[in-house]
């Protein structure tokens, strides 16, 4: 080492930088062919699809009905907007998407927050909350449709037991989105509680320490410390459970069919009607847009949302 | 936090989590007679003629070699790819470096059930239709964008000075990557794996389009179940636990690794 | 900064994006557009081909995933015996099958050759199917055998394309017990059938006097349909015009509603499965639903009443026949109708049968010692049969369906008064009656 003088070392420095743009240099294809795999499938079996399916919108093409093809303008896009059940069921679809996710955030945080202080057994609760978001949505929806059954239901059973009367949980008008929305946070708080709790237990506990000593309650420390902190967890769990739960297809599906009625009918399963009831797949390309458009703005708005809390 | 309401939550969360599936695998034991029963019957002899007939079905014993292979090889290249991608992302800046991670996020936003007709039209001009390799390069594209994102995230993290050291002792990229990288990254890794396996395992919709009686899946099994003379309750639940058992284990196996990987890459990504 | 750079990056690039994606898709869908459908070769006869020939080629089937997927399959070995063809089975769950059968055969390169479809799905599917009436007239293959209202199921616009395989037909089933305990007489018709019902009706004692669907349920939509025809209406007029808009409409959904009064409390939440479990496990009296439940209503396995199952037939019930049709683009169309005839043929008719999947399309079947030995209620099944109703052939069925069912949910739920409800029913089947 001493027998380097401070200009030695200095040159070999900038000979090591030498070196490694070079090699960088002869690396630089690497990223293209790094990046292509997953952009030639995306391509192919995304956006090629979106493409044709987008072309399709325009066309008045029903499947049972080949004789009677014709290109039609904004007439689907009209006949969608028009459509007083498709307007209601983009009603539905936000009540649905805002009031899972509003009590999926709050639970998984109350969640969150207690085992947070938990000394044992952490672990297992964590394993345990795994098993809803693994079950597969149509095994989810069955079961649950045998459990909310009104006769045969477990959980009539109970209420039963309670005194609490006999509800028919997907068949009443009234009760039917509740019912549903229910099963979707069933689902997915677990989820929401496995980021909080992470991200709770990466803060640094100077902080809370320094804030108990200060005096601080629990709830003082929550809303000034936990909450601000964890905001750009929050509205990333915002984002993916927002744009899945406006998506959401499988379980309203086999539980409902979209009704009672059209009480349960989100745009999901308008699309579902309109492209394998009626085969029109014209209509449901436009219909599926429609949906695309109204996740996609949704997205947009909460990452730019992230972007600027994420700045500072 | 005072004990009780410790103890009291935990017990609800234990209820909310296992509770539903505990009452399923019950059911699963029942005779036929008695799943239907209202009260529900609490103590009777229990019988696995329900998982007897399900395991001698030569449909479910397909069905499940079907899943186990499409969802493995889902999930290899699903970890695969969307970890050359996001390490791309992360190391290089090029044209499109910022561009494509966002667009990954918007692809990840089209419902599904747009793609489901022209697929079906591509792969069968391709003579793809009832093979298993549709469904894996289905599935592998709807799994990039989850995985692409949280190893951004994960990689993010990573300091570069380790791979830049590494280089300087005369390692090649390749060797960068598996000496230093890929071991640092495997929680991500990992956790994109897992959830890739758990699409494929899952996935509904394109299986009962695009597959057919060599290439398809579990879950369509599940609604067989619905036969015009009622559902089989009982037969359901033991399909239904037999579907969650290998995923399951699975996940107990891994259960570190899933929630530190899953929650990290949300934290930083 | 790094945000606002990410913003406009965004805003920027999804414009072009956008763009370059609409002028893509347009073009795209111009010249993608689907093709018309292709000229209709002339129809020469066929020539007369042995089965013998066709010895070792394999067709496709597409059939359902339940008991009746599998007592088909239980039939192939026979099958390959007697024609040495070969049967690949796809077997799909009941709510897909009509989608994939959709799907695959407008491709026009299908995935099977022949396949089982419900009567309803014809209307849609029969520009994809080959009309089976040149090789009914080369094979000299006996109509008369058939049973009537099973073979009009399989013809559309005059056409036959399709062979009745297992019709279907509402039934009354019902506790021999219970009506002889309050001294109620066999039903002969629906009348009859609300009169038991409301005398029956015991809530007090947890037995219904009949149960019914209310729920988001086909069979919502098929009772309603059948109470419009037993007041007197038809589903669609014959010029085309929404048949329950009139008074028999009106009679028919309050006839409804006056029938859940009788149905167990759960009732608007009943699908199908909801329905029959409520008679197998005693909450009801009766229950009218398909003769395909017969087996388990009358099995000590599957319904705790099995031993107290009684059988009428109602004038005017609902037909829903299984049939078979063949893809006008398969190339295996010989070896796919010999599979048809064997299967709807006397023998593998009776095997079908005897396997468990149900009833006969043939009167020889029908009439047998063995067939009346496993289904006892062959000789009623067969008279609701011959006095039964089908559903009107239009490819936009399942859309009016739909309508209809929707339009009994709101009613029966109590959103609406018949009336309005028939009303607003009226305009949104507008579109699907052109």
């Amino acid at each position: 080492m001493s027998f380097a003088t401070a200009a030695e070392r200095r040159s070999r420095r900038v000979d090591r930088a030498a070196t490694l743009r070079q090699r960088i240099g002869h690396l630089i294809p690497f990223y293209y062919w790094a990046v292509l795999p997953a952009l030639a499938a995306t391509l192919a079996v995304v956006v090629l699809p979106l493409m044709y399916s987008f072309g399709l919108s325009f066309w008045h093409y029903v499947l049972t009905d080949p004789r009677n093809v014709h290109f039609d303008g904004l007439a689907n896009y009209a006949h969608a907007l028009n459509d007083p059940t498709f307007r209601n069921s983009l009603g539905t679809t936000f009540v649905y998407g805002v009031g899972t996710v509003a009590v999926e955030l709050v639970l998984g945080m109350a969640f969150a927050l207690v085992v947070n202080t938990l000394t044992v057994g952490a672990g297992l609760v964590r394993t345990a909350m795994l098993v809803p978001v693994f079950m597969t949505p149509a095994v989810v929806a069955f079961m649950w449709r045998f459990m909310l059954h009104p006769d045969l239901g477990i959980v009539n059973y109970f209420l039963a037991l309670v005194g609490l009367g006999h509800p028919v949980w997907l068949g009443d008008p009234r009760l039917a989105l509740p019912s549903v929305m229910a099963v979707e946070i069933w689902r997915n708080t677990p989820f929401m509680f496995l980021v909080f709790l992470a991200g709770m237990q990466s803060l640094p506990s100077e902080l809370f320490e320094a804030a108990a000593v200060d005096g601080a309650s629990f709830w003082q420390r929550f809303r000034s410390l936990t909450l601000p902190l964890l905001m750009p967890l929050i509205l990333v769990a915002l984002i993916i459970r927002g744009m899945d739960a406006l998506r959401e297809f499988d379980t309203i599906f086999i539980m409902t069919g979209g009704g009672p009625g059209n009480a349960t009918e989100t745009i999901a399963i308008s699309t579902y009607r309109y492209s394998f009831r009626n085969y029109d797949m014209g209509l449901g390309s436009a219909v599926s847009y429609v949906i695309f458009a109204v996740v996609f703005l949704f997205g947009i708005y909460f990452v730019r949302r992230m972007n600027r809390t994420r700045v500072d | 936090m005072h004990p009780v309401v410790q103890r009291v939550v935990v017990a609800f969360m234990l209820c909310w989590a296992l509770g539903p599936v505990a009452w399923m695998a019950l059911t699963s034991i029942k005779p036929d007679t008695l799943v239907a029963a209202s009260p529900p019957v609490w103590v009777f002899p229990p019988t696995l003629s329900n998982y007897v007939s399900l395991l001698a079905s030569a449909d479910f014993q397909r069905y499940l070699a079907n899943t186990l292979i499409v969802a493995t090889v889902t999930s290899a290249l699903a970890a695969t790819i969307g970890f050359l991608s996001a390490y791309a992302f992360t190391r290089f800046h090029f044209r499109g470096g910022t561009f494509l991670p966002l667009f990954y996020l918007v692809v990840r936003m089209v419902p599904r059930i747009t793609l489901v007709l022209p697929l079906y039209v591509i792969f069968t001009q391709l003579h793809l239709l009832n093979t298993r390799a549709a469904l894996i390069i289905s599935y592998t594209t709807f799994a990039l964008p989850f995985g692409i994102w949280m190893m951004i995230g994960f990689l993010k993290e990573l300091p570069i000075d380790l791979e830049e050291a590494a280089a300087v002792d005369g390692c090649n990229r390749w060797q960068i990557l598996q000496k230093v990288v890929i071991p640092l990254a495997a929680p991500g890794i990992a956790t994109t794996a897992i959830f890739a396996f758990l699409l494929g395992w899952n996935e509904f919709l394109f299986s009962l389009i695009l597959a057919g009686p060599d290439s398809r899946t579990l879950p369509v099994l599940i609604a067989s179940f619905d036969s015009d003379r009622g559902l089989l309750w009982g037969q359901f639940s033991a399909a239904a636990v037999a579907i969650m058992l290998p995923v399951a284990v699975f996940a107990l196996i891994l259960q570190r690794r899933i929630v530190s990987g899953l929650t990290m890459g949300a934290v930083k990504g | 900064m790094s945000g606002q750079v990410n913003r406009a990056i965004v805003t920027r690039r999804r414009f072009v994006q956008t763009l370059g994606v609409s002028a893509v898709g347009l073009l795209l869908a111009a010249c993608a557009a689907p093709a018309a459908t292709p000229a209709q070769p002339a129809s020469t006869a066929p020539a007369a081909v042995g089965a013998g020939a066709l010895s070792g080629s394999s067709i496709r089937f597409g059939a359902l995933a339940n008991y009746k997927g599998d007592a088909l399959e239980k039939t192939f070995p026979d099958f390959e015996k007697a024609t040495g063809i070969k049967v690949l089975i796809d077997k799909l769950p009941n709510p897909n099958l009509a989608d994939k059968l959709t799907v695959s055969f407008a491709s026009r390169s299908p995935d099977y050759d022949v396949a089982m479809m419900d009567e309803t799905w014809i209307a849609g599917l029969a520009p994809y199917l080959t009309s089976v009436e040149p090789l009914v007239t080369r094979d000299n293959l006996d109509l008369k055998q058939y049973v009537p209202n099973g073979l009009s199921a399989g013809v559309y616009n005059g056409t036959r394309v399709a062979m009745p395989l297992d019709p279907n037909v509402m039934m009354l089933w019902y506790r021999k017990d219970l009506f002889a305990a309050k001294g109620v007489v066999a039903p002969a018709t629906f009348d009859d059938v609300i009169g038991a019902a409301e005398k029956l009706n015991d809530p007090a004692n947890g037995v219904a006097g009949i149960s019914v669907s209310g729920g988001q349920d086909g069979q919502v939509s098929a009772l309603a349909e059948f109470l419009l025809w037993n007041a007197g209406g038809e589903i669609l007029t014959p010029d085309k015009k929404f048949g329950f808009n009139g008074p028999a409409g009106i009679k028919a959904l309050q006839t409804y509603q006056r029938i859940i009064k009788s149905a167990p409390p759960g009732v608007l939440a009943y699908g199908y499965a909801e329905q029959i479990n409520a008679f197998y496990t005693g909450k009801a009296a009766m229950v009218f639903y398909w003769a395909s439940i017969g087996p388990d209503a009358t099995n000590p396995e599957k319904s705790q009443v099995a031993k107290d199952v009684g059988w009428a037939s109602v004038p005017n019930a609902q037909r829903g026949v299984w049939t078979l049709g063949i893809s006008k683009d398969s190339t295996r169309k010989d070896a796919a109708w010999e599979w048809v005839k064997w299967i709807t043929g006397p023998v593998g008719s009776a095997e079908f049968t005897q396997n468990g999947g149900g009833h006969s399309p043939r009167f020889d079947v029908l009439n047998s010692a063995e067939f009346a030995q496993r289904y006892p209620w062959a000789q009623d099944y067969q008279k609701a049969l011959g006095g039964a109703r089908s559903r009107p052939q239009v490819s936009s069925w399942n859309a009016i369906d739909t309508v209809i069912m929707n339009m009994t949910t709101s009613v029966l739920s109590g959103q609406k008064q018949p009336e309005d409800a028939i009303r607003a029913a009226d305009q949104q089947v507008a579109p699907y009656l052109t």
